[in-house]
């Protein structure tokens, strides 16, 4: 998986460009969601970001029963019927169409191809923010490594226009991909989300092996750092785990702080409009919870920041 | 006099009395006038009929000039309640905007010839008749005393020895008004001290009754009586005609606080005390922090204290930080502190924008840097310039409709195809005419206001006006720069930027399909109505509406500033709707960027809501799109940002807020007006408006208490906050 994502040459898929992240590193950053990853984690809260390829995302509650999507559709694949769109997914290849011609936001097309200098243009758009602040970009996914070659020249461009650059990554592919990168970078954001193999297996799709040998190559390199682990309550919320991922990092010169991201269901409505089933059996842990399991992670870390829980709202 | 044996526990105690009243009488405001849109002024609900009778002047029943108004107000001071709030600092309260009957212009004197324009062009707002949106130089009071400010009438009514006297024997009369007013106050609080059992309350009425006892004639000598002496000023200014503000408000205060405190007769407990009970008496504007003449910072303690008591009393306050790149850092993380706890707090006034602005007209820098920040969008230069911000305003829609009418129009009769440029064209044409009516308007301001009216009030507080026996608007005193402000803008640009993409490049409708589905309000086609408003919006960073806001931003700015008036006054460009965007566009058909018949227009100089692809907003976006369309003449161009509270929580969000502050005032901003709301609470507030009834907002320039505003006015905020942490 991680070859066939990468080698794209010089454009990627971008599915998001968040302006004024204030979580994705230090200051006001601009983060650049790059689309497919290596892992297939259940609880994953980007969700469209895991295939590589073009998704359509569907908010039936936002149709207004147009019909401008079913002449748009080459496959046939959008109809009305009583006014009430109808959508065949099995023949969809994400080409867009539709979504283009679809005003009211039920469909959007997630991902889109563009340049080094389309990206460029919209991260330099920030930059009087990101020098008030020690700001800058942050490249997310997905996985943006996957886009090895794609991802330098973008680190490169940036770092051009003197802005500071982050790569926040999940650490599934070969070294090298991540290696290559490194002289380009100001900072890695690293996810580390469980130890042990078999359940590393069970959620992500692999044993994590080749995450926490990349991840001991990096520290050595003493690469400024950030590990990340997101806490999904009855997955990894226990002190075993946060203690042997503390343990890991614990005492590497470049790691700047360890970060505790509590699980959230803010996923939930992009598995509905891609068409997924809601799995349900994840909890936020509290913020208790995780209070705890950062004194855990302090008896190695130095800093350890425990992230409030995003609020859910539903205007 | 003053008290340093309070415990601190007692003050906060008075400010927490403080706050139930204001509330109290809130909730009282509500139940007899319903909700409130503008300023949550420091009035207080008072039921008993008040027993006045104008002397009038004129057969419509008022009484107009200077004469008469200061012998009325004279009159009304003498029958208004005398209200002491025992837990407060400070004695003193008004019941209402306006003296019944007296000033303002009689109805035949009024600007008709050019209504038929207004008519046509939208214009709600011509400034004819407006008052006191200018600065005072409070040390002048200050300095003075009432006693001292009536002996300097005296010496310059016998040094001008003027022909008509009207203009001494009105202040004169008003002045002798304040002393009564104050006198009432003194033998209230000596009566209410008898009849109070508990003795800190006692002592606290004894003291408010001595100090005004001094204050009727005297100038302020300590930190409680400089306060003190603002609160009258500001009470009878409230009175007469609203506005206004104090100044910068750190530095009147400073040079009492630190004598007091070098004579060990204040501590910081006292003083924030005595600043939560000037704040309580009104919520007038003033400015804290920020540049002097000079360019050096003037922060100082008092400025923090300032600070601090908005925090404790958490009611509506209308104070600004002046943001510049020498201010004390530790001033601005203290309010940006308080303003992700407290939700609402300051406003940040952008030394940077405001100050260049300003001396681009011709004005040394140092002269630029003294303008403070004296009301809800606006500055002036305290004591010296007669500018009306404020009351005018530019609906830069309707000249659009009306271009719009014109090409088809065009189209339809020659078979002539619109562009662009014959848009465009017709736009400057009508936005002309419009511009043109309001400089009329402004001349006929300045030619007949101070037949009929008076800055009754301020002029006292101005430099030339008492010198002179002139009213401030008829030459009182040196600068003269009047203003007019400008709303709709995104409104324009989006609907140009459609035209441009789905009309001309896209071809998806056509003029006259689009004229038509204008006239019909969009029925049956909410999917074109939509196509229009998708497009890459004012605010998304060089999209074409970028492009038309600056441009449509330039083209008003050049036509305000370019010329002067007829007369030859100058106007100073600004872009500000204050609230009032509901009823701009309600009297306005639908236009092109898929706005409905009658809905909102935009917001000053502001993006729409969602206006980011997708829907959101990214307050870096915001504020780098309200920063490149600012006129840059000294005027302002607010930009308003809700952020959600859950910003609070991250490690690192006040250094993002600072740092977007930063970065606005970098840019040429010139306001930064801050909310940060829990989405939650204020979906809660909005549903049911008693749930939170201390939920306080910055609706625009102003503070208010979110549950007293109309639905239309809560709408507006919960509109930006949703879309915004989208």
């Amino acid at each position: 998986m991680a070859t066939a994502a990468a080698g794209t040459g010089l454009r990627g898929i971008i599915f998001n460009i968040q302006r004024f992240s204030t979580s994705d590193g230090p200051g006001v950053r601009t983060t650049v969601f790059l689309k497919g990853c290596s892992n297939e984690c259940e609880w994953c809260h980007n969700p469209e970001s895991i295939r590589r390829a073009p998704q359509l995302q569907v908010y039936l509650d936002r149709c207004i029963g147009c019909g401008r999507c079913v002449v748009a559709c080459e496959h046939d694949g959008q109809h009305l019927e009583d006014g009430v769109r109808q959508y065949d997914r099995d023949v969809c290849v994400g080409c867009g169409r539709c979504a283009a011609e679809c005003f009211s936001g039920a469909l959007e097309i997630c991902g889109r191809e563009m340049t080094v200098d389309e990206v460029v243009a919209e991260a330099v758009k920030d930059e009087p923010y990101f020098r008030h602040s020690g700001g800058g970009v942050t490249f997310s996914g997905g996985d943006p490594v996957l886009y090895t070659d794609f991802l330098r020249q973008l680190l490169i461009a940036c770092r051009e226009r003197r802005l500071h650059v982050a790569v926040d990554t999940a650490g599934n592919y070969p070294w090298r991909l991540l290696e290559s990168l490194l002289p380009h970078l100001d900072l890695v954001m690293y996810d580390v989300k469980i130890l042990d193999p078999a359940l590393h297996q069970r959620y992500i799709g692999n044993d994590g092996t080749r995450i926490r040998d990349n991840l001991e190559r990096l520290t050595a390199t003493g690469c400024p750092l950030i590990v990340r682990t997101p806490v999904i309550g009855g997955v990894n919320d226990t002190e075993e785990e946060i203690d042997g991922i503390a343990r890991l990092i614990g005492g590497h010169e470049g790691l700047l702080y360890y970060e505790l991201l509590p699980y959230h269901a803010l996923g939930d409505a992009k598995l509905t409009s891609l068409g997924l089933a809601l799995n349900g059996k994840f909890t936020t842990p509290d913020p208790t919870r995780l209070q705890a399991l950062a004194d855990v992670a302090r008896r190695y870390v130095r800093e350890v920041r425990p992230h409030a829980p995003k609020a859910i709202t539903k205007p | 006099m003053t008290d340093t044996t309070t415990p601190t526990i007692a003050y906060q105690a008075r400010i927490d009395a403080l706050r139930c009243t204001k509330m109290e009488h809130t909730q009282e405001k509500l139940r007899t006038r319903g909700s409130l849109d503008i300023d949550d002024h420091g009035w207080v609900p008072w039921d008993e009929p008040i027993p006045f009778s104008v002397k009038p002047t004129h057969a419509d029943g008022k009484a107009y000039g200077i004469r008469a108004i200061g012998e009325n107000f004279r009159e009304w001071l003498r029958v208004h309640p005398v209200i002491i709030h025992p837990q407060s600092a400070l004695a003193g309260a008004w019941t209402r905007v306006g003296v019944p009957g007296v000033g303002g212009w009689p109805q035949e004197a009024k600007a008709h010839h050019l209504q038929p324009v207004f008519d046509k062009y939208n214009v709600l707002n011509s400034g004819v008749g407006g008052m006191n949106h200018i600065g005072p130089d409070m040390t002048i009071g200050l300095d003075l005393g009432w006693g001292g400010l009536l002996a300097k009438l005296r010496l310059w009514r016998r040094r001008n020895r003027p022909e008509d006297p009207a203009f001494y024997d009105g202040e004169e009369a008003f002045v002798e008004g304040v002393q009564e007013w104050i006198s009432a106050h003194v033998d209230v609080a000596r009566d209410m001290a008898a009849a109070t059992e508990d003795p800190e309350t006692r002592d606290n009425l004894l003291q408010i009754a001595a100090m005004n006892q001094w204050l009727v004639e005297g100038p302020p000598r300590t930190f409680r009586e400089a306060c003190q002496f603002l609160a009258w000023f500001q009470s009878v200014d409230r009175m007469w005609a609203a506005g206004g503000g104090l100044g910068q408000i750190d530095e009147l205060l400073r040079p009492y606080y630190e004598a007091d405190m070098a004579a060990g007769r204040l501590c910081d407990e006292e003083a924030i005390w005595c600043l939560a009970s000037l704040f309580y008496n009104d919520t007038h504007y003033s400015q804290i922090g920020g540049p002097a003449a000079a360019g050096d910072d003037v922060t100082s303690p008092v400025s923090f204290l300032v600070l601090e008591a908005m925090h404790r009393l958490r009611i509506p306050v209308n104070m600004a930080l002046r943001v510049h790149e020498g201010l004390d850092p530790a001033l601005l993380r203290k309010a940006v502190e308080n303003l992700l706890v407290d939700g609402t707090g300051v406003s940040y006034a952008c030394a940077k924008g405001l100050d260049e602005g300003f001396a681009r007209n011709g004005y040394p820098m140092p002269l630029a840097r003294m303008r403070a920040k004296v009301g809800c969008n606006w500055t002036a230069l305290p004591g010296i310039e007669y500018c009306l911000q404020d009351v005018t305003r530019q609906c830069l829609v309707a000249p659009f409709l009306h271009a719009f009418d014109d090409v088809i129009t065009h189209e339809r009769n020659n078979g002539e195809a619109a562009t662009m440029d014959s848009l465009w064209e017709r736009y400057v044409h009508h936005l002309a005419i419009s511009v043109d009516a309001l400089k009329r308007a402004r001349d006929w301001h300045m030619e007949h206001h101070a037949q009929y009216t008076a800055e009754i009030v301020l002029n006292l507080f101005m430099h030339g006006t008492v010198e002179r026996g002139l009213d401030v608007v008829e030459g009182g005193v040196d600068i003269y720069n009047l203003t007019v402000d400008g709303l709709g803008l995104a409104t324009v640009a989006d609907s140009l930027a459609a035209i441009e993409q789905r009309v001309l490049q896209e071809q998806r409708v056509s003029w006259e399909e689009l004229a038509n589905l204008l006239a019909g309000d969009w029925e049956n086609a909410e999917d074109v109505r939509l196509m229009m408003k998708g497009i890459a919006r004012f605010g998304t960073g060089g999209a074409r509406a970028d492009y038309w806001a600056q441009r449509v931003s330039e083209c008003y700015s050049d036509l305000v500033r370019g010329t002067p008036t007829p007369k030859g006054f100058r106007i100073l460009p600004g872009l500000f709707s204050h609230g009032i965007v509901n009823l701009f566009g309600s009297k306005l058909s639908a236009t092109p960027n898929g706005r409905r018949n009658g809905d909102p227009i935009s917001h000053s100089a502001n993006p729409d809501p969602g206006f980011l692809p997708g829907g959101g907003g990214a307050p870096t976006a915001k504020s780098t799109a309200v920063a490149a369309v600012q006129p840059r003449w000294g005027n302002t161009t607010p930009l308003q940002l809700d952020l959600d509270s859950s910003l609070a929580r991250n490690i690192g969000g006040i250094d993002s807020v600072i740092a977007l502050i930063n970065a606005h005032n970098e840019l040429g901003g010139t306001l930064i007006n801050l909310n940060v709301i829990s989405k939650e609470q204020l979906l809660e507030a909005h549903e049911n408006p008693e749930s939170h009834p201390d939920l306080v907002v910055r609706v625009t320039g102003y503070s208010a208490y979110f549950r007293s505003l109309s639905k239309e006015y809560r709408q507006q905020v919960v509109d930006r906050i949703l879309a915004e942490s989208a």
